[in-house]
């Protein structure tokens, strides 16, 4: 393990892992990567940075609430129960207000962006995934910050917490994104695709999810541009 | 096939979980809950439009998409100011590939312009919070954008939720361009329609893990 830990420091060392565990995964899909797909491993260093690898993002009117609006990150593809949020990461959700419908050019004022910046601690790999989070909201006025654990509230592998109108999950969730992998490295070749049903190559994998449920009132704008980012501290 | 999985998992855990410190200390291994590579900081990785690069930026479609060298530099971007200079070009000439797909030109140049230079610059989804989202029959992705490219007001929130089928979205967009609809007769589809479980309309909306 700690020949392995050197070999893991050297840059060398990292593509020689990653292209091992990639092909792992080629294998494991029976040839094709999940890297087609989404936003699923599409880099050099989300390939290796697994816990910061954006793989979607959602925003909608929340379906139990028509005043909140919803926003979901999923990260860290191919996880599995134990997988954890990195401590070293801000995973972060972007807001920013659209005056113009006819542009939907952002605002190009980084003093009316709003964020929800969610990080992590604690856990042990491959032994306790549960977490603490603190999930802080700048919308303007005074940040207020949700904590909680990640591996409580009678969900099998995630924790929630709530306050002010807001909700917040973070755990393991089932993959959302579905897609026939060979197919879509045909459609990226401009090769035939045959008709007729598919098999979703992301069948039965999991990700990291963090779900936010807020006040529309507390947004800028009722045109929003939002976007998912990742950051390594 | 599971071991495989495991192996990779293993392998990219331990890469990932046990960082490198900048000192050459050889006397023992970091924190382990540390969970710092060395080797990256800063910005790492956005999302936003599906498969912007995996499909819409990707030089080398052969090749699998980590080692495409473009990719870093677009992931690492600030998402609300990318350099458009640097990728504009590769989206326009993948556009013009996808476009050819199905024998038709269908994309205008001002659509093209609008959309390879939106796309180039940033990285976003657009919602209207005032308009409907319909989460028993999603159909919005990309609807305001399109309704954009169009001439047409949007109807719909935009935005993004989970059951719609984006990649069938996605496909129509840039092979039958900004007019078409997922639904049409002549529809482009890989034939998948939903993930292994739909998500529900219930917080935290995703589905359970698989495997619990």
């Amino acid at each position: 393990m700690h020949t392995l830990w050197h070999m893991a420091c050297s840059g060398l060392a990292m593509k020689k892992a990653l292209v091992l565990a990639l092909a792992a995964v080629a294998v494991s899909f029976g040839g094709e990567s999940p890297s087609q797909a989404s936003d699923h491993i599409d880099g050099l260093k989300t390939a290796i940075d697994n816990a910061a690898d954006l793989t979607d993002l959602y925003t909608f009117t929340s379906p139990e609430n028509a005043d909140k609006l919803v926003l979901v990150m999923n990260v860290h593809p191919i996880a599995s129960r134990n997988s954890r949020f990195s401590n070293a990461v801000d995973y972060v959700f972007r807001i920013r207000p659209i005056d113009d419908a006819k542009t939907l050019k952002p605002s190009a004022d980084t003093k009316r962006e709003q964020t929800i910046v969610c990080s992590f601690s604690g856990g042990i790999p491959f032994v306790d995934a549960n977490q603490h989070a603190t999930c802080a909201f700048n919308l303007g006025g005074a940040p207020e910050n949700l904590r909680f654990e990640t591996r409580k509230g009678g969900f099998g592998a995630g924790g929630t917490g709530a306050q002010n109108g807001i909700r917040v999950f973070a755990g393991v969730r089932s993959d959302s994104w579905f897609l026939d992998l060979a197919k879509v490295i045909k459609f990226n070749n401009g090769m035939t695709v045959p008709k007729g049903p598919g098999a979703n190559g992301l069948h039965g994998q999991n990700v990291l999810s963090i779900v936010v449920e807020i006040d529309k009132s507390r947004l800028a704008a009722p045109l929003l541009a939002v976007a998912a980012q990742t950051i390594r501290k | 096939m599971k071991t495989s999985l495991l192996g990779a998992l293993v392998l990219l855990s331990v890469v990932a979980g046990f960082g490198c410190q900048a000192s050459s200390d050889d006397s023992a291994p970091p924190e382990a809950s540390e969970d710092k590579l060395g080797l990256v900081t800063g910005r790492v990785d956005h999302a936003a439009i599906v498969e912007l690069t995996t499909m819409m930026l990707v030089r080398t479609p052969t090749i699998a998409p980590p080692l495409d060298s473009a990719l870093d530099p677009f992931n690492e971007s600030d998402p609300f100011h990318i350099n458009a200079g640097s990728f504009k070009d590769t989206f326009a000439t993948n556009l013009g590939k996808f476009d050819a797909y199905d024998e038709k030109t269908d994309w205008t140049e001002a659509q093209t312009a609008t959309w390879t230079s939106r796309i180039a610059a940033g990285n976003y989804l657009v919602v209207d919070t005032s308009k409907p989202c319909d989460f028993a029959n999603p159909h919005t992705y990309l609807e305001i954008e399109r309704a954009q490219l169009t001439g047409k007001d949007h109807e719909t929130c935009g935005g993004r939720m989970p059951n719609e089928d984006a990649l069938d979205v996605t496909l129509n967009f840039l092979m039958r361009g900004p007019a078409a609809s997922v639904g049409d007769d002549d529809m482009i589809t890989d034939g998948v329609n939903q993930a292994t479980t739909r998500s529900a309309a219930k917080f935290p909306f995703l589905a359970e893990m698989n495997g619990l």
